[in-house]
């Protein structure tokens, strides 16, 4: 649905579009809105059908909101957003200096099996044995 | 690392000559409430208080676009000499709201309810690999309304308005530049207003 057919629009039961729409868009986003802007009606409605595209991506990484939209690498024409991402465009911004700070959600990365180190315990350690504890090293 | 407070000079000031100077910032800038920054996650350079690394707002919160045209709005600072403190900064922005209309008066009218504002905005002048494009006013003290004119004979009935740092509470720092790694990072949170779900 466009913006027009939402400003223009009205039921079959005479409630205009425009209404029931921005009464769905602030129960979802909490925000007050401006019916009389153009402009920012436009904006309500590509954040409400963004919202929902968002919703159906299943992929498991998700940009801070004021990330969105942030290019792929250097120059590239593909913004990155929560509507877009996929796993091989996470990757990509992953590799950005400090990547991780764009991201509100990441996937837990697949636990490394830790190896098991055997502690030998030394009853009569002397003066000259290695300690096992780290810190004091 | 112990900051410096010696105010000596630890490195020479050059003219970078690719990167000559060029007035003016570009149209929109954005306006946030100070109280709405969130102070403990706002983080500066380690060793340059002057570079802000990450500018954070509380969860909900987000910053408000100004749009201007041509270079309608614009900024100034200017040393403020102390006679047995350290020397102080007044940062002021001049902004103008092109539209007289109800929407944007009753915001107009806000901005004059006494809170103190930030503002960030993007030079002309972006500097080397665009890294100094973006500055931050008001940081640390905020910024007040000062002026605010309308006149139906001049300046074709917009609304002229001026934000600056109050006397006696001024800024510690010239405006500081904004940087989160690269330019299209800060550019891309800019864009966003620095909202933060």
């Amino acid at each position: 649905m466009d913006i027009a057919t939402v400003t223009r629009s009205v039921t079959g039961s005479g409630e205009r579009y425009l209404e029931l729409f921005l009464k769905e868009y602030t129960s979802i986003f909490k925000e007050k809105v401006n019916p009389s802007c153009p402009k920012c009606l436009t904006d309500y409605l590509n954040r409400y059908k963004n919202h929902f595209k968002a919703m159906a991506n299943s992929c498991n990484y998700r940009l801070h909101a004021k990330y969105e939209n942030i290019p792929l690498e250097f120059g590239s024409p593909i913004l990155v957003n929560n509507t877009n991402i996929t796993d091989a465009y996470a990757q990509k911004l992953l590799q950005h200096n400090n990547g991780q700070r764009y991201f509100a959600q990441m996937p837990k990365a697949a636990e490394v099996p830790v190896k098991k180190t055997k502690v030998i315990k030394n009853n009569t350690a002397s003066a000259g044995s290695i300690s096992a504890n780290p810190s004091s090293q | 690392m112990p900051v410096d407070c010696t105010g000596n000079l630890t490195t020479d000031i050059l003219f970078d000559c690719s990167n000559a100077p060029i007035g003016g910032i570009e149209q929109n800038v954005i306006l946030i409430a100070k109280d709405d920054i969130d102070v403990v996650n706002t983080t500066t350079d380690a060793t340059n208080r002057i570079l802000v690394t990450n500018l954070q707002l509380k969860t909900g919160k987000t910053g408000h676009l100004l749009s201007g045209v041509k270079q309608s709005n614009g900024k100034a600072w200017e040393l403020v000499k102390k006679e047995n403190a350290p020397d102080k900064f007044k940062h002021t922005f001049s902004g103008v709201i092109f539209n007289p209309s109800a929407a944007n008066k009753q915001q107009a009218d806000a901005l004059a309810k006494g809170a103190k504002y930030v503002v960030v905005l993007e030079q002309v002048w972006k500097g080397a690999d665009s890294k100094d494009a973006f500055e931050i006013l008001g940081l640390s003290s905020g910024l007040e309304l000062m002026t605010m004119t309308n006149n139906s004979k001049e300046n074709d009935n917009m609304i002229v308005f001026e934000l600056s740092s109050a006397d006696g509470y001024e800024e510690t720092t010239m405006p500081r530049t904004l940087l989160d790694e690269t330019y299209a990072a800060t550019k891309t949170i800019f864009n966003n207003k620095f909202l933060q779900a």
